[in-house]
């Protein structure tokens, strides 16, 4: 005979109607002797209908097909690289001991070699635009350039000019000269507006680093993190659009929409959080806090409202670049705030489900902060931590000199980076309190 | 005689378009339920529905594996409707939100205004909870009570196995009843991280 337990856990596959048949039999006949467990299956079936009825008024009726059908694109089917031609050594040869009859014939193939040639122009400004193929690396495209601009490929000294429809790819550089200015539609997608005079690396599709110079970017609102770096400090960022200035002295963020968190190089425990609206520098070897400030944000972003993005180099991204994402499920949430009741902040705890033994996890940033976004202090859980079914929570001291009453706090768990490792799902974030 | 999605993306490919509309008819109600978790308004779900079918199609030349048709489309759906959100995320926070179909219902017409506003709050409450849920648990959810979906369809299209799909569903069931039965804005005094966008 069925445990209750048992018959618990088939209740909502068995109001779906989604159980086996030998299973039904069960849950049914246990229904008919049993009224607890049958007064918990019409909660779960008046639950069931509510969550259905609720979403009717949204729910999708019509038909799609005939609105699709009529408007079918072309198949995209992936281009060939043109094949590039023989060297004919015979062919040369006679052309060197012949320069009159190869003129001659040139002559007579002048009319068709004109046709094919305004042919192939015309075929290669259509399709094959721009002409470069795509590397296995590629992350973007250059959508918009002005004066002189350059990439430098990953590994070499040469540089050649960026220009619009050039491709970007894995810790390419980017570098801007006097009165120029270029931006980059990346992975994300995220876009990166960069002003004169300036250097800039892409690491990955969700982290850059910048030498010097000035930045705008706007990053998609997906919840995997963005870095960026600088000399002076990095920038962790969740999906927001903000202005970065970088030299050898310090770094500034002018944040637009959204929030970022802006940390010291020199420092792991100096960092803030910079609210939109707000701005921050952090100097080269700062060691004591970052402090935001307010900030005329339609001055931080002007220098870059008039680079928008080419409209062919829009579409070869989202034809040809944007497929090449593979979407990561980021598990769970990042951000937390947990009450503190006017208390100072002994420790943190940090609960997730019990997870798989066998994955490789990742370790995790833990940046605690006040209200009012300054630092409190900062940790690391290292993956290994989740690796242990039987651990499920993890005590984390506040090792800082901050011993001030605190009405709350804002937990920030940034994983580290590296596609191979599994992120945990954090269940729930508490304050320990008191003095 | 039912086809399987390898088969039809196969047809399609050799340039039988109904074979795409027999895909379009098997996935639209997915796809729509994909669209209107990402932005939670009828109208651009719906758009966006269309947009991803026809992304779907364009690029189903550079779909690797023809009998995986439907986890394939649910990431062109998401990339479709991240892109909308990317153009229209800050249009969302500003704009009276308008998430209902513009037609109403005869039920609609006979409940009244007051009818309507009730459901309307129902509505965000269950979507306020689902936003709770882990991450994993959502879509299944939303492919379930929005559309209706059978948990085979759910699993050909995210991609796990009814088994899966089924433990899912009884877990996060529950977890919602008890999410919608605490009494309104009592949260575990945590938040979302505030973002920019959605």
């Amino acid at each position: 005979m069925a445990s209750c337990t048992q018959i618990a856990k088939q209740l909502q596959t068995y109001i779906d109607g989604e159980l086996g048949a030998s299973e039904r039999v069960i849950v049914r006949q246990h229904l008919t002797e049993c009224s607890a467990c049958k007064t918990q299956m019409r909660d779960v079936q008046k639950h069931s209908a509510f969550l259905f009825e609720a979403y009717s008024p949204v729910r999708l009726e019509e038909d799609l097909s005939g609105y699709v059908l009529d408007h079918l694109p072309e198949l995209d089917f992936p281009r060939e690289d043109p094949a590039v031609p023989e060297f004919d050594v015979a062919s040369l040869n006679f052309r060197a001991k012949h320069p009159t009859l190869l003129r001659e014939r040139a002559m007579r193939l002048l009319p068709v070699a004109a046709a094919v040639l305004l042919i192939f122009l015309a075929a290669i400004l259509s399709d094959n635009w721009p002409a470069a193929s795509l590397a296995s690396n590629t992350v973007g495209i250059v959508a918009y350039n002005e004066g002189d601009a350059y990439r430098v490929e990953d590994g070499s000294d040469q540089r050649a000019r960026a220009v619009v429809g050039t491709f970007a790819s894995l810790r390419d550089q980017f570098v801007t000269g006097d009165n120029s200015s270029l931006m980059l539609r990346i992975l994300g997608p995220t876009d990166i507006r960069i002003a004169a005079n300036t250097r800039l690396q892409i690491d990955t599709d969700r982290k850059v680093s910048i030498d010097k110079g000035r930045v705008f970017f706007d990053v998609d609102g997906a919840k995997r993190r963005f870095k960026v770096m600088t000399p002076s400090g990095d920038i962790t960022v969740f999906g927001t659009s903000f202005d970065v200035r970088v030299d050898a002295q310090r770094t500034t963020v002018t944040v637009l929409e959204g929030s970022v968190q802006l940390g010291s190089t020199a420092a792991a425990s100096v960092f803030s959080m910079i609210q939109s609206g707000e701005s921050a520098s952090v100097a080269f070897g700062q060691t004591t806090d970052i402090y935001p400030s307010p900030a005329n944000v339609a001055f931080a972003s002007q220098w870059a409202q008039h680079i928008l993005a080419d409209e062919k180099a829009e579409s070869i991204f989202a034809s040809r670049i944007a497929p090449l994402m593979t979407p990561t499920e980021v598990a769970g949430k990042s951000g937390w705030n947990v009450d503190t009741r006017n208390m100072p902040l002994k420790a943190i705890i940090i609960k997730w489900d019990s997870v798989s033994p066998f994955a490789n996890y990742a370790s995790y940033d833990v940046y605690v902060s006040n209200e009012a976004g300054d630092s409190v202090f900062r940790a690391r859980i290292d993956g290994s931590v989740f690796s242990n079914p039987n651990i499920t929570s993890y005590e984390i001291e506040n090792s800082s000199t901050k011993r001030d009453s605190l009405s709350s706090i804002f937990v920030n768990l940034v994983p580290e980076d590296g596609t191979v490792k599994r992120e945990v799902a954090i269940k729930e974030v508490i304050a320990q309190i008191g003095n | 005689m039912q086809f399987e999605d390898g088969e039809l993306v196969l047809r399609c490919l050799s340039g039988d378009t109904d074979a795409y509309g027999t895909l379009v008819k098997r996935y639209q109600a997915s796809v729509y339920a994909t669209a209107y978790y990402y932005v939670g308004r009828h109208g651009a779900a719906e758009d966006i529905a269309q947009d991803a079918l026809l992304a779907g199609y364009r690029s189903l030349p550079r779909l690797k594996e023809p009998e995986k048709f439907g986890p394939w489309l649910k990431q062109v759906t998401t990339r479709t409707a991240a892109n909308w959100l990317r153009r229209n995320g800050h249009r969302l926070a500003v704009e009276t939100p308008l998430p209902h179909k513009r037609t109403i219902s005869i039920e609609d017409a006979r409940e009244g205004p007051r009818g309507r506003s009730e459901r309307q709050e129902d509505l965000e409450r269950v979507q306020h909870a689902i936003d709770s849920l882990p991450e994993r648990y959502r879509l299944p959810v939303v492919l379930r009570y929005l559309q209706e979906q059978s948990y085979q369809e759910i699993s050909n299209y995210t991609g796990e196995s009814t088994e899966e799909i089924r433990g899912i569903l009884q877990r996060a069931t529950r977890q919602l009843r008890d999410l919608l039965a605490e009494p309104e804005g009592q949260s575990d005094g945590e938040q979302d991280w505030p973002r920019a966008r959605k």
